[in-house]
């Protein structure tokens, strides 16, 4: 409960921020931290609660961006229906992955995950006649949310609602599941887990989220190219899980602030992104391997 | 065929049991059962195939051929998770709990995966996935209680001595109603006074919660001590099978331990 309270009171702030201290540029930044924010959270499902290394995000994030877009071009529909749609597919493309992914362990997996990725990369940017190929597809405003600040609004709920969601999925008893997996899945198969199974609701739950993410980037900067879905992408979200602290609910949060935020306000950083995103993962692993929420979480601790 | 030729059914069966590693036998052919009700002794020297038969029992290994039949029901071959839904519940040589889990979560986890209701009808019916949990919480309390763990119930696993560790293994398997609890060497790395409370504790899951029990031991004195009956395995054979005073006189039972031009055992 009180996780709750926190999320509503740092939605607010960065409402009021963005809205009163800020510009169109401002609020432009606090969407994409919105989107990156549910990309992270959902990324630490797999990752920080299951222990499943992902480079796979990002193709996710493009499947749920690319269904919204294809759906509005060839049936017209909104993004009310796409939402949820744009969910769907991501979260049954996680599933269909994990099947045969999850035959594989470690870094294996990790590799698994990168082919993946570029297999999405290339049937988006090749298969010209159905994704546009390198041009895209065209994506028009939410009807109602065609201003900036109405749309930011919209995306800062949907954030909310997603991070809600993923803490009460966390704390349940499938997170304590998620974990005894991550701890020890010799030891969840003797008490009678299904390991196979939980792994890949945890694959799926987390897809969908990510296929959501994509759904409002798509609305966001009202279109889809492939170049936005690349494994660059997926390695800045792992980056973002690294940096802020795997497993803990805070962690990823702080971690998709912090990268999405910095490199936009520091603006030599902008060209720079990647390398400064490498830095910071090669930083974190050495010095600080639980990311800074496993930081604070220590020093509050002595 | 001496326990086979009366009328109870075995709980667990292994029929011709054969492992084999890359060439290598690490189990012959192995005929063996336990009965409802008995507590028995698997004992044999290092690399005889004691784990073997574990690994193959509860379906972490899947064996070259025979059978294993829980119930009368065969289970060649299955999931482990399959396998532990029906009965068959073990501990781990080196002790193993969830380190991010409290004790109490460790137990209340083991009592859901066995019997508890599924993730989604827990999600669909979520007044009746909370009683059932809180009933958990209230199981996994009174198992605590009974080792003498309660006071630890919400600790993280790791925090506990060698020994207390080990009770909460055992808790953790006796809350799930097992039809046959494995125990995989539980003296080892325990103190002598810890070793008189598992002695304790194993007779007392039998007598007071009809647990039937497959002991794996190294330590002779907790086999002695409980074991209604011994089977020894050596090189993959088994060489013995009966009470445990009869065959520690058994030669070939000597010979194993002991061994001629083969480093002795503790």
């Amino acid at each position: 409960m009180r996780a709750i309270f926190l999320i509503l009171v740092a939605a607010a702030t960065l409402a009021i921020v963005s809205t009163v201290f800020g510009g169109g540029y401002a609020i432009n930044i606090a969407i994409v931290v919105c989107i990156y924010v549910i990309l992270a959270s959902s990324l630490d499902i797999v990752m920080g609660w299951t222990g499943l290394f992902s480079f796979a995000h990002a193709a996710f994030l493009g499947i749920g961006a690319y269904t919204a877009a294809i759906l509005g071009r060839d049936f017209g529909t909104t993004f009310w229906l796409n939402l949820p749609l744009g969910m769907i597919v991501a979260g049954l493309f996680g599933f269909l992955l994990g099947l045969p992914l999850l035959r594989a362990q470690g870094h294996f997996l990790a590799i698994m995950t990168i082919a993946f990725q570029t297999i999405v990369y290339l049937v988006l940017s090749q298969w010209t006649d159905f994704t546009g190929g390198q041009y895209g597809i065209e994506v028009e405003p939410v009807a109602g949310f065609t201003t900036l600040s109405s749309y930011f609004y919209l995306v800062l709920v949907i954030a909310v609602i997603c991070l809600i969601a993923i803490r009460f999925l966390t704390q349940s008893r499938l997170g304590d599941a998620l974990q005894a997996i991550r701890d020890d899945e010799t030891l969840a198969r003797t008490i009678g887990m299904n390991t196979k199974a939980v792994k890949l609701v945890a694959l799926a739950i987390s897809s969908a989220f990510a296929g959501g993410a994509g759904v409002l980037l798509a609305y966001h900067i009202r279109g889809v190219t492939p170049d936005d879905y690349t494994v660059l992408a997926s390695a800045s979200i792992v980056a973002m899980v690294v940096l802020g602290g795997r497993g803990r609910f805070w962690g990823p949060v702080l971690g998709a602030v912090l990268l999405t935020a910095l490199p936009e306000m520091l603006s030599i950083l902008t060209d720079y992104k990647h390398i400064f995103y490498g830095g910071v993962l090669i930083l974190v692993t050495m010095f600080a391997p639980q990311g800074l929420a496993g930081k604070f979480s220590r020093w509050r601790a002595r | 065929m001496t326990g086979e030729q009366k009328n109870i059914a075995p709980i667990i069966r292994a029929e011709a049991l054969t492992k084999n590693f890359q060439g290598m036998v690490a189990l012959n052919a192995f005929d063996f059962s336990v009965n409802e009700g008995e507590i028995v002794g698997l004992i044999g020297p290092n690399g005889s195939g004691k784990s073997t038969v574990v690994n193959l029992l509860t379906g972490v290994l899947a064996p070259t051929s025979g059978r294993v039949l829980i119930d009368g029901k065969d289970f060649t071959g299955a999931a482990p998770h399959v396998v532990a839904r029906h009965g068959v519940v073990r501990t781990f040589q080196m002790i193993r709990l969830f380190p991010s889990l409290t004790v109490e979560r460790n137990i209340v986890l083991a009592l859901q995966e066995q019997s508890g209701p599924g993730y989604m009808s827990s999600f669909l019916n979520r007044r009746n996935a909370m009683a059932w949990h809180e009933k958990a919480a209230c199981k996994a309390r009174d198992m605590l209680a009974l080792f003498e763990m309660e006071k630890h119930a919400h600790k993280l696993a790791t925090d506990l001595s060698i020994g207390q560790q080990r009770m909460v293994e055992l808790a953790r398997g006796l809350a799930t109603n097992p039809r046959i609890f494995i125990l995989d060497e539980p003296a080892a790395g325990l103190s002598p006074i810890n070793v008189d409370r598992l002695i304790e504790m194993i007779r007392r899951m039998r007598d007071e919660f009809g647990v039937t029990i497959l002991l794996v031991e190294h330590v002779m004195r907790v086999v002695q001590a409980v074991c209604d009956r011994v089977v020894v395995l050596d090189y993959g054979q088994k060489v013995a099978d009966g009470k445990p005073d009869v065959v520690v006189q058994d030669p070939k039972v000597i010979e194993a331990y002991i061994g001629l031009g083969r480093s002795s055992h503790a």
